[in-house]
């Protein structure tokens, strides 16, 4: 197994213009190796691409299942073909992870959104 | 401030004292399904605090496809006043903020507050150990047949003592009959060893009535047939499976076709069989990190509708796998082995068939199918 660096990660949606409070209902679940600087590690994603998944949960919509996968540029959600999402490959600002920390997150329809890590724990 | 004004204020207080000290989470919300206030117990079983939910729409709280779905129950309330859980309660199961999905008995009140219609959910937690197994209980004399899968761990004791004296008389005779025949062979006794032969099968055919006991047992009790809707059976038999589950943190994913909205079965037995198969999904996942159990359904040609399963766990072994739905097979250290047999027996008996494959991703896909019933009427 890949060792303690798994974590099981929160985002909650931030602040922006139509939630000045930002949103605790609007999240996303994630399951990723992170090295010491709060950074996706690369090496790990790659033994274990099967471990590291997403889920999006958003009030009145389904739930989005995907995983994890790094991109030349960073990393990114990844829906699947089996959904029928114009954006199923959603990329993710490869910013360090951290308690309180922000990070854009493109949404399924395309839209970029400022997310707040809410929780962050690490996985047995 | 006016009389009218602090009167407000006061009820205001008094609920909200009240709220402090219930026990159940209770969640209140407002015909648009904002909330409006969510109890200290609601807090705590939910892991949001009520500053962060207070406005947001209530199906937040909710595992899919209930999320997507719950605006259009309310819909469909305020407009027919036709009450599916009002009044009624259910078992259905709630997300919690870490993502993991947990089974709650629920109960909706609906009152008029000050020209307003709100709405109270009471919210049980199932997985707290005590109240889970006072309403298992409940649950199994409810869920008549999965009450005989308790009692089969008897019989099978039993069962397993009566077959052994058939199968020990076989022995004998085939073994008397070998031995006979190993010295000179007169007429006198190729008769003796014919008669051996004639009751070894005897024991054989007795051995093979006692097995067919246990099947009739389980299977073809009283089965009633109805036309059930599919979700809600599945709904309620994975809050059933998922009772105790809580510290195993599992994911639950599920994902139902429209299409495959309805089905003809006994309601008891099938959700006898998914409970079976989702407890063992979570049982494969123990050992594993990630922990996702999916429920799908999908609406197959010729009159079929397929249910599938499935774990992330481990898969399972090549020769378990050749076996596995024989009766008293099993990996598990204090398994029967018998809860997969019984599972091929039911959904067999129902016109289906169920089968399993390695997921696509590691663990495994339990598929069955059952008898469409077409899609509901106006839905």
């Amino acid at each position: 197994m890949g060792g303690m660096n798994w974590k099981s990660i929160r985002l909650e949606l931030a602040r922006t213009r139509d939630f000045p409070n930002g949103s605790a209902s609007r999240a996303y679940l994630l399951r990723l190796p992170l090295d010491r600087r709060g950074l996706v590690d690369r090496s790990a994603l790659t033994n274990e691409p099967a471990q590291a998944t997403v889920r999006r949960f958003f009030p009145s919509e389904p739930d989005l299942i995907g995983y994890v996968v790094g991109t030349p540029e960073g990393w990114a959600f990844s829906y699947g073909a089996g959904e029928a999402q114009a954006h199923a490959l959603c990329p993710v600002d490869p910013r360090p992870l951290r308690i309180g920390e922000h990070v854009l997150v493109t949404e399924p329809d395309g839209a970029r959104l400022p997310f707040r890590v809410a929780s962050l724990r690490a996985l047995a | 401030m006016g009389r009218l004004e602090e009167q407000t204020r006061q009820e205001e207080a008094h609920l909200r004292s009240i709220l402090a000290t219930v026990p159940d989470a209770m969640v209140v919300i407002d015909e648009k399904a904002s909330i409006l206030s969510f109890s200290a117990a609601a807090e705590k079983m939910f892991g949001f605090a009520e500053a962060e939910v207070l406005g947001e729409n209530v199906s937040m709280l909710m595992p899919s496809p209930d999320r997507e779905r719950h605006d259009g129950y309310m819909e469909n309330y305020l407009r027919t006043g036709e009450r599916r859980i009002i009044g009624i309660g259910r078992l259905t199961t709630a997300r919690h903020r870490d993502g993991f999905t947990f089974p709650i008995e629920l109960s909706v009140g609906e009152a008029w507050v000050h020209g307003n219609r709100i709405f109270t959910g009471f919210i049980r937690d199932l997985t707290e150990r005590q109240q889970t197994e006072l309403r298992l209980q409940d649950l199994q004399t409810e869920l008549a047949h999965v009450g005989r899968v308790s009692e089969i761990g008897t019989l099978a004791t039993s069962l397993a003592h009566e077959l052994n004296q058939p199968l020990t008389a076989v022995a004998n005779y085939c073994e008397a009959a070998r031995d006979l025949l190993a010295a000179d062979v007169d007429a006198e006794t190729l008769a003796t060893v014919r008669e051996a032969l004639d009751d070894a099968a005897k024991e054989a055919v007795r051995a093979g009535q006692i097995v067919r006991r246990l099947r009739d047992f389980i299977a073809y009790g009283e089965t009633e047939r109805r036309v059930e809707p599919l979700p809600r059976l599945i709904n309620e038999a994975n809050a059933l499976a998922l009772v105790g589950s809580r510290e195993h943190g599992i994911d639950v994913d599920v994902k139902l076709d429209p299409a495959a909205d309805r089905v003809l079965v006994d309601r008891v037995q099938i959700q006898q069989v998914l409970v079976n198969l989702i407890r063992n999904a979570i049982d494969a996942m123990l050992e594993t990190r990630l922990r996702t159990l999916s429920i799908r359904t999908e609406r197959q040609p010729g009159g079929l509708v397929r249910i599938t399963v499935s774990d992330t766990g481990s898969g399972i072994a090549d020769e378990v796998a050749a076996q596995l739905f024989q009766p008293f097979v099993t990996s598990k250290e204090h398994g029967m082995g018998i809860g997969l047999s019984i599972c091929r027996t039911i959904v067999e008996a129902h016109g289906g068939r169920i089968w399993f494959e390695p997921g696509r991703r590691g663990g495994t896909d339990f598929h069955f199918t059952l008898p469409d019933a077409g899609a509901a009427d106006g839905e």
